[in-house]
C-alpha cells in the first residue's frame, strides 16, 4: 500500500498539473488586440485582429463580444453622439458552393474572396449594416453628430485597400439615425468635408474644386454648386486646410481654403456663389477662426508673423513675431501660438479683442499643446533636445517636459516640469476646483495627475506600464497597457479610483475561422 | 454489442479483475489545439480498473490526465500611433484535461499469456485552459482561466500479455488501439477544442 501511495504521488508530481507547461510553440497571425481603442459612453470598444472580433470592455471591468455576424472589424470611428460606432467589417467568402466547406481553411485559396460593409454599433449590438466600400478610411461628422461622410484620406493612403474597383470621385453620406447611405459624386479624391452652421449643406474639398452638397429639401444629396480652384485642368490644386466663417452681421457665409504649397487663400462666398483670392505672404501652416473677434488667425512656418484676417473686406493685419509659429490653439478671445516643428521655443498668447501679443518661452520644443476646458491654460508636452550646456537649460534639455502656459490677461510665468520619461499619453480634465493634466510615460507604471494651476503632481500607481490614454464620455479615462492578453485601466481622475479589465484579448482565440453568411443549397 | 458477441464466442474463460497504470493517445487535429501543443494527439497518463462480471466480460473504468502547453508569440501592431508591442510579445498557454471513462471489455484466451479483447467506453472530459503572460507571478492580472465539459466515446481492440506472478495474480502489459470521438470542448469565450480520431492506450497492471 505504501508503494502504491508513493507511485501515485510520483505520478501526480510527474503530471505537474499546477504549472504552465511550455513545450510547444505557436504564433498568432495578427496582434491579439489593437490598443487604439474607441472610448464610447457604454464602454471601450477594442478590435481583436487575431480572433477577428470586436469586444466591448465596460467600466466595471467586464467585457462582452459584439456579434458582427461572423465578420471581423477592420476600422472604427466614434460618432459625435459618443454612442454610435461606425465600423468597417469584412469577412471571407468562398466561390466553391460545396456545402461541405464550412471553415475558411477548407476553401481553396484561389476561391477565397473578401466582402465588406459598414455597420453601426450601439450599446454592444449592430443596429444597421450599410453597403459602403471599406476603402473609405476617414469620416467627417456634422456638428449635431447626425450625419457622417465617408471619404478617402490620402494622408493615410497605406490604409486604402484597392481591391476590385474604387471610385475616387464619390463620398458617402450616412444618416446615423436611420442608417440611410447616399453616394454623392463630389470631385476627384475628396479629402476634407465641412458642414455649414445651419446644417443644410456640406462642403467637400477635392482636387482642384470644392463642391457644395445640399443636405435638405428636394435637392438633398446632390451637388448643387462647384467652386473650381483653377481654370486650367492641367493644373493640380490640392486643398490643404479650410474653415467656415460668416461676416460680422451673419448674412454671408464664406469658406476660407488654403492650398498645399501655395500662398493664396481662397475665399468662397457660399451665399453669392463667387470666389475671391487673398494673397498671403507665404504658405500658411495653420489657420483658426476666433469666435470672440470673428477674425481668422493665420501663421506660417517660414515667416515670423501672425496675420489677422477680418471677415468684411478680408484685409490682413500683421503682427510680427520673434520666431515663426506653426500652430494655433484656442479660439474664443485667447489664442496660443506655438511651433511643433521642433525648431523654435517661443509661445505667444494673443488676446484677439485687445489685439495684444504676450511672448513666453518653452524650455524645450513643443510636441503637443492642448487647452484646458475653460481655455485658462495651455498645457504642452515637450521633447528633449541636444545641448552642450552644463547650466539649468542644459539639464532640462536632457528630459522630456510639461509646459504650463497661463492664458489670463495678466499671465503668470510659465511653468516647466521635468518628466522622467517619454510622454506616451496626455489628457486634460477638470473638476469644480482645478484643471488637471494626466500624463503617462513610457515604461513607468504610474499615471501622473498634475494640478495645472498649482503645478503640483500626484501619482496613481497602475498595474503595468501604459501605452496610451483616452477620455471617455462621462469623465472617466481609459489607460491601455502593452499586455498580449489585453489590459486596460479605467481611471476616475476625481476620486482617483482605478478599475482594471484584463484578459479580453483572449476572446475567440481558439475559434477556427468559419465562412460566415454562407447560404449553400444542400 | 461487439463486446457481447465476442464474449459469447469466447473459447475459454479469461476475464479478471484488474488495476493498471496506462498512457493514452487521442487524435487532436483541430487547429485550436495548436495553441497548446505542436502535436496532433492528446497524450495522457492515467489509471484503469476492471471488475469481471462475466467470465469474458469486465466493466472497466479509467481516468486519464493530460497537460499540454505552449509559448504563443504575438506580432506587434502596425497601424496605431501607440508603439505598442514593439518587436512583439508572447504568452504561455496550458490545457489540462481529465477524462473519465466507463465501459466494457470482452476478451478471449488465445493462449495463457495472450488475451485479445475489444472494448467500448463512454468518456466524459473536463478541460481547463489557462493563458498567462507572466506565469511566474501568481498575482498576475491577466491570468485567463476557462473550463468546460464534454463527452464522447472510445472503441477499439487490444492485447493483454499476462505474466503469472503467483496463483491467479498476473502482471499484464497491454496495448490497445481504436477510434475516439469527443464533442467540442467549449471553453467559454475562448472558443472550442475538439478531440477525435485515432485512440490508443498502453499500460501495465495487475490481473487478479
Amino acid at each position: 500500500m505504501t508503494r502504491l501511495s508513493t507511485l501515485l504521488a510520483l505520478f501526480a508530481l510527474g503530471c505537474a498539473p499546477w504549472d504552465l507547461p511550455g513545450n510547444g510553440y505557436d504564433e498568432l497571425d495578427a496582434p491579439s488586440w489593437d490598443p487604439a481603442v474607441v472610448a464610447a459612453s457604454d464602454g471601450v470598444y477594442v478590435r481583436l485582429p487575431a480572433a477577428g472580433r470586436l469586444v466591448r470592455v465596460k467600466a466595471d471591468g467586464t467585457f462582452d463580444t459584439v456579434d458582427l455576424g461572423g465578420a471581423a472589424p477592420d476600422r472604427m470611428t466614434l460618432a459625435p453622439d459618443d454612442e454610435t460606432l461606425l465600423t468597417f467589417v469584412s469577412w471571407q467568402t468562398c466561390r466553391d458552393d460545396d456545402p461541405a466547406i464550412v471553415y475558411v481553411d477548407e476553401c481553396r485559396f484561389e476561391d477565397l474572396d473578401t466582402a465588406s460593409e459598414l455597420v453601426l454599433v450601439r450599446d454592444g449590438a449592430v443596429v444597421t449594416a450599410l453597403d459602403v466600400p471599406s476603402q473609405y478610411n476617414a469620416f467627417a461628422f456634422n456638428d449635431a453628430g447626425t450625419l457622417a461622410v465617408a471619404y478617402l484620406d490620402f494622408a493615410a493612403s497605406e490604409t486604402i485597400d484597392v481591391s476590385g474597383v474604387l471610385n475616387l470621385t464619390e463620398a458617402v453620406f450616412v444618416d446615423i439615425a436611420s442608417g440611410e447611405a447616399h453616394n454623392v459624386p463630389v470631385g476627384f479624391a475628396p479629402e476634407n468635408v465641412l458642414f455649414s452652421a445651419d446644417g443644410e449643406k456640406a462642403l467637400v474639398l477635392s482636387r482642384s474644386k470644392v463642391a457644395v452638397v445640399s443636405l435638405v429639401g428636394e435637392d438633398a444629396w446632390t451637388r448643387t454648386v462647384v467652386y473650381p480652384l483653377t481654370l486650367d485642368v492641367d493644373q493640380q490644386v490640392d486643398p490643404d486646410n479650410a474653415v467656415l466663417i460668416s461676416d460680422d452681421d451673419g448674412e454671408t457665409d464664406y469658406a476660407l481654403v488654403t492650398v498645399a504649397g501655395q500662398s493664396e487663400l481662397y475665399v468662397l462666398d457660399l451665399t453669392n456663389e463667387s470666389i475671391d483670392i487673398v494673397e498671403l505672404d507665404a504658405v500658411p501652416s495653420d489657420l483658426l477662426v476666433d469666435a470672440a473677434s470673428n477674425h481668422t488667425l493665420i501663421v506660417y512656418g517660414s515667416r515670423a508673423r501672425l496675420d489677422v484676417l477680418e471677415h468684411e473686406l478680408f484685409e490682413v493685419e500683421t503682427f510680427t513675431l520673434d520666431e515663426a509659429c506653426t500652430r494655433l490653439a484656442g479660439g474664443d478671445g485667447r489664442v496660443l501660438l506655438y511651433n511643433d516643428s521642433g525648431r523654435t521655443h517661443d509661445v505667444y498668447m494673443f488676446d484677439t479683442i485687445a489685439e495684444t501679443l504676450h511672448e513666453e518661452r518653452a524650455e524645450n520644443p513643443v510636441i503637443e499643446m492642448r487647452l484646458t476646458e475653460d481655455d485658462a491654460w495651455g498645457v504642452a508636452t515637450m521633447s528633449t533636445e541636444t545641448s552642450g550646456g552644463n547650466d539649468v537649460s542644459g539639464f532640462y534639455d536632457q528630459y522630456y517636459g510639461l509646459g504650463l502656459f497661463d492664458l489670463a490677461s495678466e499671465p503668470r510665468d510659465p511653468v516647466a516640469l521635468l518628466l522622467e520619461g517619454l510622454p506616451v499619453g496626455f489628457a486634460l480634465t477638470t473638476d469644480d476646483t482645478a484643471n488637471y493634466a494626466l500624463v503617462l510615460m513610457e515604461g513607468i507604471d504610474a499615471l501622473q495627475k498634475i494640478d495645472v494651476g498649482a503645478a503640483t503632481a500626484s501619482e496613481l500607481i497602475l498595474e503595468e506600464p501604459p501605452v496610451g490614454i483616452d477620455a471617455m464620455p462621462g469623465g472617466l479615462f481609459v489607460v491601455t497597457h502593452p499586455n498580449p492578453l489585453g489590459l486596460v485601466t479605467f481611471v476616475d481622475a476625481t476620486t482617483e479610483s482605478l478599475t482594471t479589465a484584463a484578459g479580453f484579448a483572449s476572446a475567440g482565440l481558439l475559434e477556427r475561422p468559419v465562412l460566415p453568411r454562407r447560404d449553400v443549397e444542400e | 454489442m461487439l463486446s457481447l458477441l465476442c464474449a459469447l464466442a469466447a473459447p475459454a474463460l479469461a476475464s479478471s479483475n484488474e488495476i493498471s497504470f496506462e498512457v493514452g493517445w487521442l487524435g487532436a487535429t483541430d487547429p485550436a489545439f495548436d495553441t497548446f501543443s505542436n502535436g496532433n494527439t492528446l497524450g495522457s497518463l492515467g489509471l484503469r480498473a476492471g471488475y469481471a462480471i462475466h467470465p469474458n466480460v469486465a466493466i472497466i473504468a479509467g481516468w486519464q490526465h493530460a497537460t499540454n502547453g505552449a509559448t504563443v508569440d504575438v506580432p506587434g501592431t502596425e497601424n496605431t500611433d501607440a508603439d505598442y508591442y514593439g518587436s512583439g510579445t508572447s504568452f504561455q498557454t496550458a490545457l489540462y484535461t481529465d477524462q473519465i471513462s466507463v465501459g466494457s471489455k470482452a476478451d478471449v484466451k488465445v493462449w495463457k499469456w495472450l488475451h485479445p479483447y475489444v472494448t467500448a467506453q463512454v468518456v466524459g472530459m473536463r478541460g481547463l485552459a489557462r493563458l498567462d503572460d507572466d506565469s511566474g507571478d501568481d498575482e498576475n492580472l491577466t491570468q485567463v482561466q476557462r473550463a468546460g465539459l464534454t463527452g464522447g466515446f472510445l472503441a477499439g481492440g487490444g492485447l493483454d500479455f499476462l505474466i503469472r506472478v503467483r496463483g491467479d495474480v498476473y502482471i499484464a502489459p497491454y496495448v490497445e488501439v481504436g477510434y475516439g470521438w469527443m464533442a467540442p470542448l467549449a471553453l467559454k469565450d475562448l472558443g472550442t477544442v475538439q478531440f477525435s480520431g485515432f485512440s490508443g492506450r498502453s499500460g501495465v497492471g495487475v490481473r487478479f
